[in-house]
């Protein structure tokens, strides 16, 4: 494998998927096999990151530095998400392919140096994510891949003209070290790239796909969405446009960081607004990832730094870590309920499981930022950043809304401890060995994090 | 340095754990244990005082640098206020332990294992002295404390759980959003996070109206405590929380935790932003004043016995914040001695209440009257406690009240005698709390039957009884521990 270049480890990954998706039609053993090849392709994968730090294929496609930190870091996610999966149904296996092409798209996203590779990657992980939730088979699972669909069309065809305006502002496509000649159209390209950035992470008002989308996936795919999603093109999207806004006119530059800052601090009030009124728990999650999106987008208002880098990857990892726990367990406690999304189904949880209970208020009030979590440390790096920009105003507003989202995060660990007979009638939830596995790596990640950042990714 | 302090320091907690491990079956081997445990608790927080050198000084227990933790270091210290209420909240658990022994729940380790955590968490967030140890332990108390109520509670213990909870910790937020701010700061000026008091006291936050730093970082810390105390209007969680907890919930509650509020104005504020305390200094006054009277007539048309005496909480929470924001020495030292006064009598008055609903099974004081005819020795005891809290003379309750206003009264003349009016409704709320419990006639059948408190069960009382009236006769006992801090908390202590 060390002599293997990237490319051919690129094309070992997508054969060994072909291969499963196609051994998918064997009789039998055809899902045990896709599985297993799905399995062997993520693993491979994970293995070949560690044999260089720099991976390029030519100007268009670099990965070096924090990319590949993040990118080993998102690939052992996702080797466990497939070990979680599991193979005992046809869904979960198909799901399991679907989530490497997914993978694949981001490595590609990751490691665009221009706008067309930019574009095909995050096409291919938006159309994996409108497949994910088209074929979740639940009540209104198409009509949402259909409204998801077209409303992520509208914005690549936006995203497709905000290309052109930075063509016609650059002279070319490349996002790196172009010269900018027109800082009109540069603006409003920057402009129509943030807009698009709003739209794949879902800040306010860009929202409108979010929740619809939420509660008609599965919890799989849910998770999964957090930590390719949001993850890489969180990641890829903040950086990006840091570095271009620093080819910006200062004038057009402050206009924009003013529009960002807006949207940032609407996105954590509206989502955490709305999150509280919210009945069934997927919805619940949705709103509070608009608000975490709002937390998140403040990075784009400062200036590009390696340690910002790690920093932004570590908030990003720990939180679609703990939040993609959150969404595996309540999965559990769902499974036994007639009523899957209501949001009662933590009522009594403590009572059922008390390991997953414990676990669950711990990603909870890690969410909340509760201290010696990782929720915590995380929380107070990035708000220490964004004061030491003088960002105060803006800050403060963040933390308030934050106080709202408190309710409904504490609404679940309140759930968990209620005594409902009813609840309490329901046979004792059970952890399978690989659940339990991925419980562990999630409660430790969150207390490492929580009792010593610094440790991590450069974090000082 | 006290090279034994990180043992002594984790004993709570070890002892939280041990409950963890004990077997469930043995109930009467968990209660010895944890009546062991509140001793040893009780017994290690005295011979840390004791050993004190100087208890007007702060010293340093333990420093540990966290190098893992954005290079912050950790610093324990005491001196005689923390000390003081360390000894209180060791007290305050024996008390605990033993008015709860006859506790019947399924599970009892649980419920020691949150008592015992949540005593530590306190004990922490007393000795911490640089703001982030102090920050951790003052959210670690949240979480014990909404279980405790959350499962160990009343009726609506969710609603009032989560309100507790979500208030508490929302003023939390808010200090955390200063503590950004001051890092932030610090790191620009020293190329560290680190906030103790050397580094904020260099921060020098300007102060220049209400929207300069030094103001908006005091408001954001101000609310936070006023919630923890509570001040009017930021009481609302007071009620639930007390009639919804356990008793054990009651007596921490009242006993210590509401405490902690004005002991974090008293290190982190005071000294820190003097000219913002200067500036807002008559608003709190008038806002204590308020919480006084309104707490009192609040009290004072409560039918819940329990809701009576969370009133009567507020109520006296604002003669400490009176008089710690009058910054008068002589109000200071009042206030403090009266966070120990109402330490001893607010409890005293929920074990009363928990001997009254366990055997009742009712906090409406219709239900009761006439009490002192088969509770006798309750009926005593219950009158001296709740002679303390209405401030009688010769009582622990009339020392603190009365310097508290006495020293205001130099500072703010009508808020010293907005405060006055207090003290002049305590009695009618509180002696009609005794009249409809223990005096008159036996109406209701099913009291006659009632037993009297056993010995077990008066002992609590009788310890909180005799602390009342010894207090109040001989108040050096207490003033006499935490006086050479007085300047700090009256003065720039930096």
């Amino acid at each position: 494998m060390e002599n293997l270049t990237f490319v051919e480890n690129i094309l070992i990954f997508i054969a060994l998927n072909a291969a499963a998706l196609l051994s998918l039609n064997i009789k039998k053993v055809g899902k045990q096999i896709a599985y297993g090849l799905s399995l062997i392709a993520a693993v491979t994968f994970f293995c070949m990151l560690y044999q260089r730090d720099v991976f390029t294929l030519s100007e268009l496609f670099t990965l070096d530095g924090n990319k590949v930190l993040l990118l080993k870091l998102v690939s052992l996610l996702n080797v466990l998400m497939i070990l979680i999966n599991g193979w005992t149904s046809l869904e979960k296996v198909r799901s399991t392919m679907l989530i490497s092409y997914m993978f694949m798209g981001g490595v590609f996203l990751l490691g665009a140096n221009e706008l067309i590779t930019f574009y095909v990657a995050m096409e291919t992980i938006a159309l994996v994510g409108y497949a994910l939730v088209a074929t979740s088979d639940l009540e209104n699972s198409r009509e949402a891949a259909v409204k998801y669909l077209i409303q992520g069309s509208v914005v690549s065809v936006i995203f497709l003209l905000g290309a052109a305006f930075y063509l016609g502002a650059t002279g070319g496509l490349s996002l790196v070290g172009a010269t900018v000649a027109n800082q009109e159209l540069y603006a409003i390209a920057l402009g129509i790239f943030i807009l698009t950035a709003c739209f794949k992470l879902g800040a306010f008002p860009f929202h409108a796909w979010i929740a619809d989308v939420y509660s008609n996936v599965t919890l799989g795919n849910l998770a999964v969405n957090f930590f390719i999603s949001k993850i890489i093109i969180g990641f890829k999207f903040i950086t990006l446009l840091q570095v271009l806004l620093l080819e910006c006119d200062p004038h057009f530059k402050d206009i924009l960081i003013r529009i960002v800052q807006v949207i940032a601090v609407m996105s954590a009030f509206y989502g955490n607004i709305i999150g509280i009124v919210q009945g069934q728990f997927k919805r619940i999650i949705a709103y509070s990832s608009v608000a975490h999106t709002g937390y998140m987008l403040m990075m784009i208002c400062m200036n590009p730094d390696e340690l910002l880098e790690k920093q932004l990857i570590s908030y990003l990892v720990i939180y679609s870590m703990t939040a993609t726990g959150v969404i595996l367990i309540l999965n559990q406690f769902a499974q036994l309920n007639e009523n899957k999304d209501s949001s009662d189904i933590l009522k009594s949880g403590f009572y059922r499981n008390k390991g997953l209970a414990i676990i669950l208020s711990v990603c909870v009030l890690s969410l909340g930022g509760i201290p010696l979590t990782s929720g915590f440390a995380m929380k107070y790096m990035m708000f220490t950043n964004f004061f030491k920009e003088g960002f105060n105003i803006e800050t403060t507003s963040i933390f308030i809304s934050s106080v709202i989202g408190l309710a409904y995060y504490i609404r679940f660990v309140s759930d968990l401890f209620t005594e409902n007979e009813e609840k309490m009638k329901l046979p004792t939830i059970k952890t399978r060995f690989s659940e339990s596995l991925v419980h562990a790596i999630i409660l430790l990640s969150i207390f490492t994090f929580g009792i010593a950042p610094s440790l991590f990714l450069g974090l000082k | 340095m006290d090279q034994l302090f990180i043992i002594k320091f984790l004993i709570p907690l070890l002892w939280a754990i041990g409950f963890v491990m004990a077997p469930k079956q043995n109930e009467k081997a968990i209660k010895l244990f944890a009546l062991i445990g509140s001793f040893v608790v009780l017994a290690y927080s005295i011979k840390m005082y004791a050993d004190l050198p100087d208890p007007g000084q702060l010293t340093e227990l333990f420093k540990f640098d966290m190098p893992l933790f954005f290079n912050l270091t950790y610093t324990f210290a005491m001196d005689g206020l923390s000390g003081l209420l360390l000894i209180l909240n060791a007290f305050l658990l024996v008390m605990v332990v033993i008015a709860t022994w006859e506790i019947k729940t399924d599970k009892l380790r649980l419920y020691y294992f949150l008592i015992f955590s949540l005593i530590w968490a306190v004990n922490g967030s007393l000795l911490a002295t640089s703001i982030y140890g102090f920050y951790i332990f003052w959210e670690a108390m949240l979480i014990p404390l909404f279980i405790l109520v959350g499962v160990f509670g009343g009726e609506n213990r969710r609603y009032a759980s989560f309100k507790f909870f979500l208030m508490t910790a929302g003023g939390s937020i808010l200090m955390l959003a200063a503590m950004c701010y001051m890092s932030a700061m610090a790191y620009k000026l020293n190329g560290s996070y680190d906030l103790n008091y050397e580094v904020i006291k260099s921060l020098n936050l300007r102060y220049s109206g209400f929207w300069s730093p030094q103001s908006l970082v005091f408001w954001a810390f101000s609310i936070a405590f006023f919630l923890k105390v509570p001040v009017f209007p930021f009481h609302s969680w007071l009620p639930d929380a007390h009639v919804e907890a356990p008793t054990a919930g009651s007596i921490l509650l009242a006993g210590i935790l509401l405490k902690l509020g004005i002991y974090g104005f008293l290190r982190f504020v005071i000294p820190v932003y003097p000219q913002a305390v200067d500036a807002y200094r008559d608003i709190i006054l008038y806002l204590g004043a308020i919480g006084i009277i309104y707490g009192a007539l609040t009290a004072w048309v409560q039918k819940d016995i329990k809701k009576l005496v969370a009133f009567s909480s507020i109520s006296h929470m604002g003669f400490i914040i009176m008089g710690v924001f009058s910054q008068n020495p002589f109000a200071v030292k009042g206030a403090i001695f009266q966070m120990v006064a109402h330490g001893i009598s607010t409890p005293g008055l929920f074990i009363g209440v928990h001997y009254l609903y366990t055997r009742t099974h009712t906090k409406k004081m219709e239900m009761y009257g006439g009490l002192a005819k088969v509770m006798p020795r309750f009926a005593v005891l219950f009158f001296l406690i709740t002679a303390g809290s209405m401030a009688v003379p010769m009582t622990c309750g009339f020392v603190g009240e009365f310097m508290v206003i006495a020293g205001t009264y130099e500072i703010n003349k009508v808020v010293a005698i907005l405060a006055a009016t207090g003290i002049m409704l305590s009695p009618i709320y509180l002696l009609k709390m005794y009249h409809l419990t223990a005096l008159g006639e036996l109406h209701h059948e099913e009291n006659k039957s009632l037993s009297d408190i056993s010995v077990l069960e008066a002992a609590p009382m009788i310890v909180l009884s005799v602390l009342t009236i010894l207090l109040g006769l001989y108040p050096k006992l207490v003033t006499g521990m935490f006086e050479g801090t007085i300047n700090f908390f009256t003065h720039s202590g930096l």
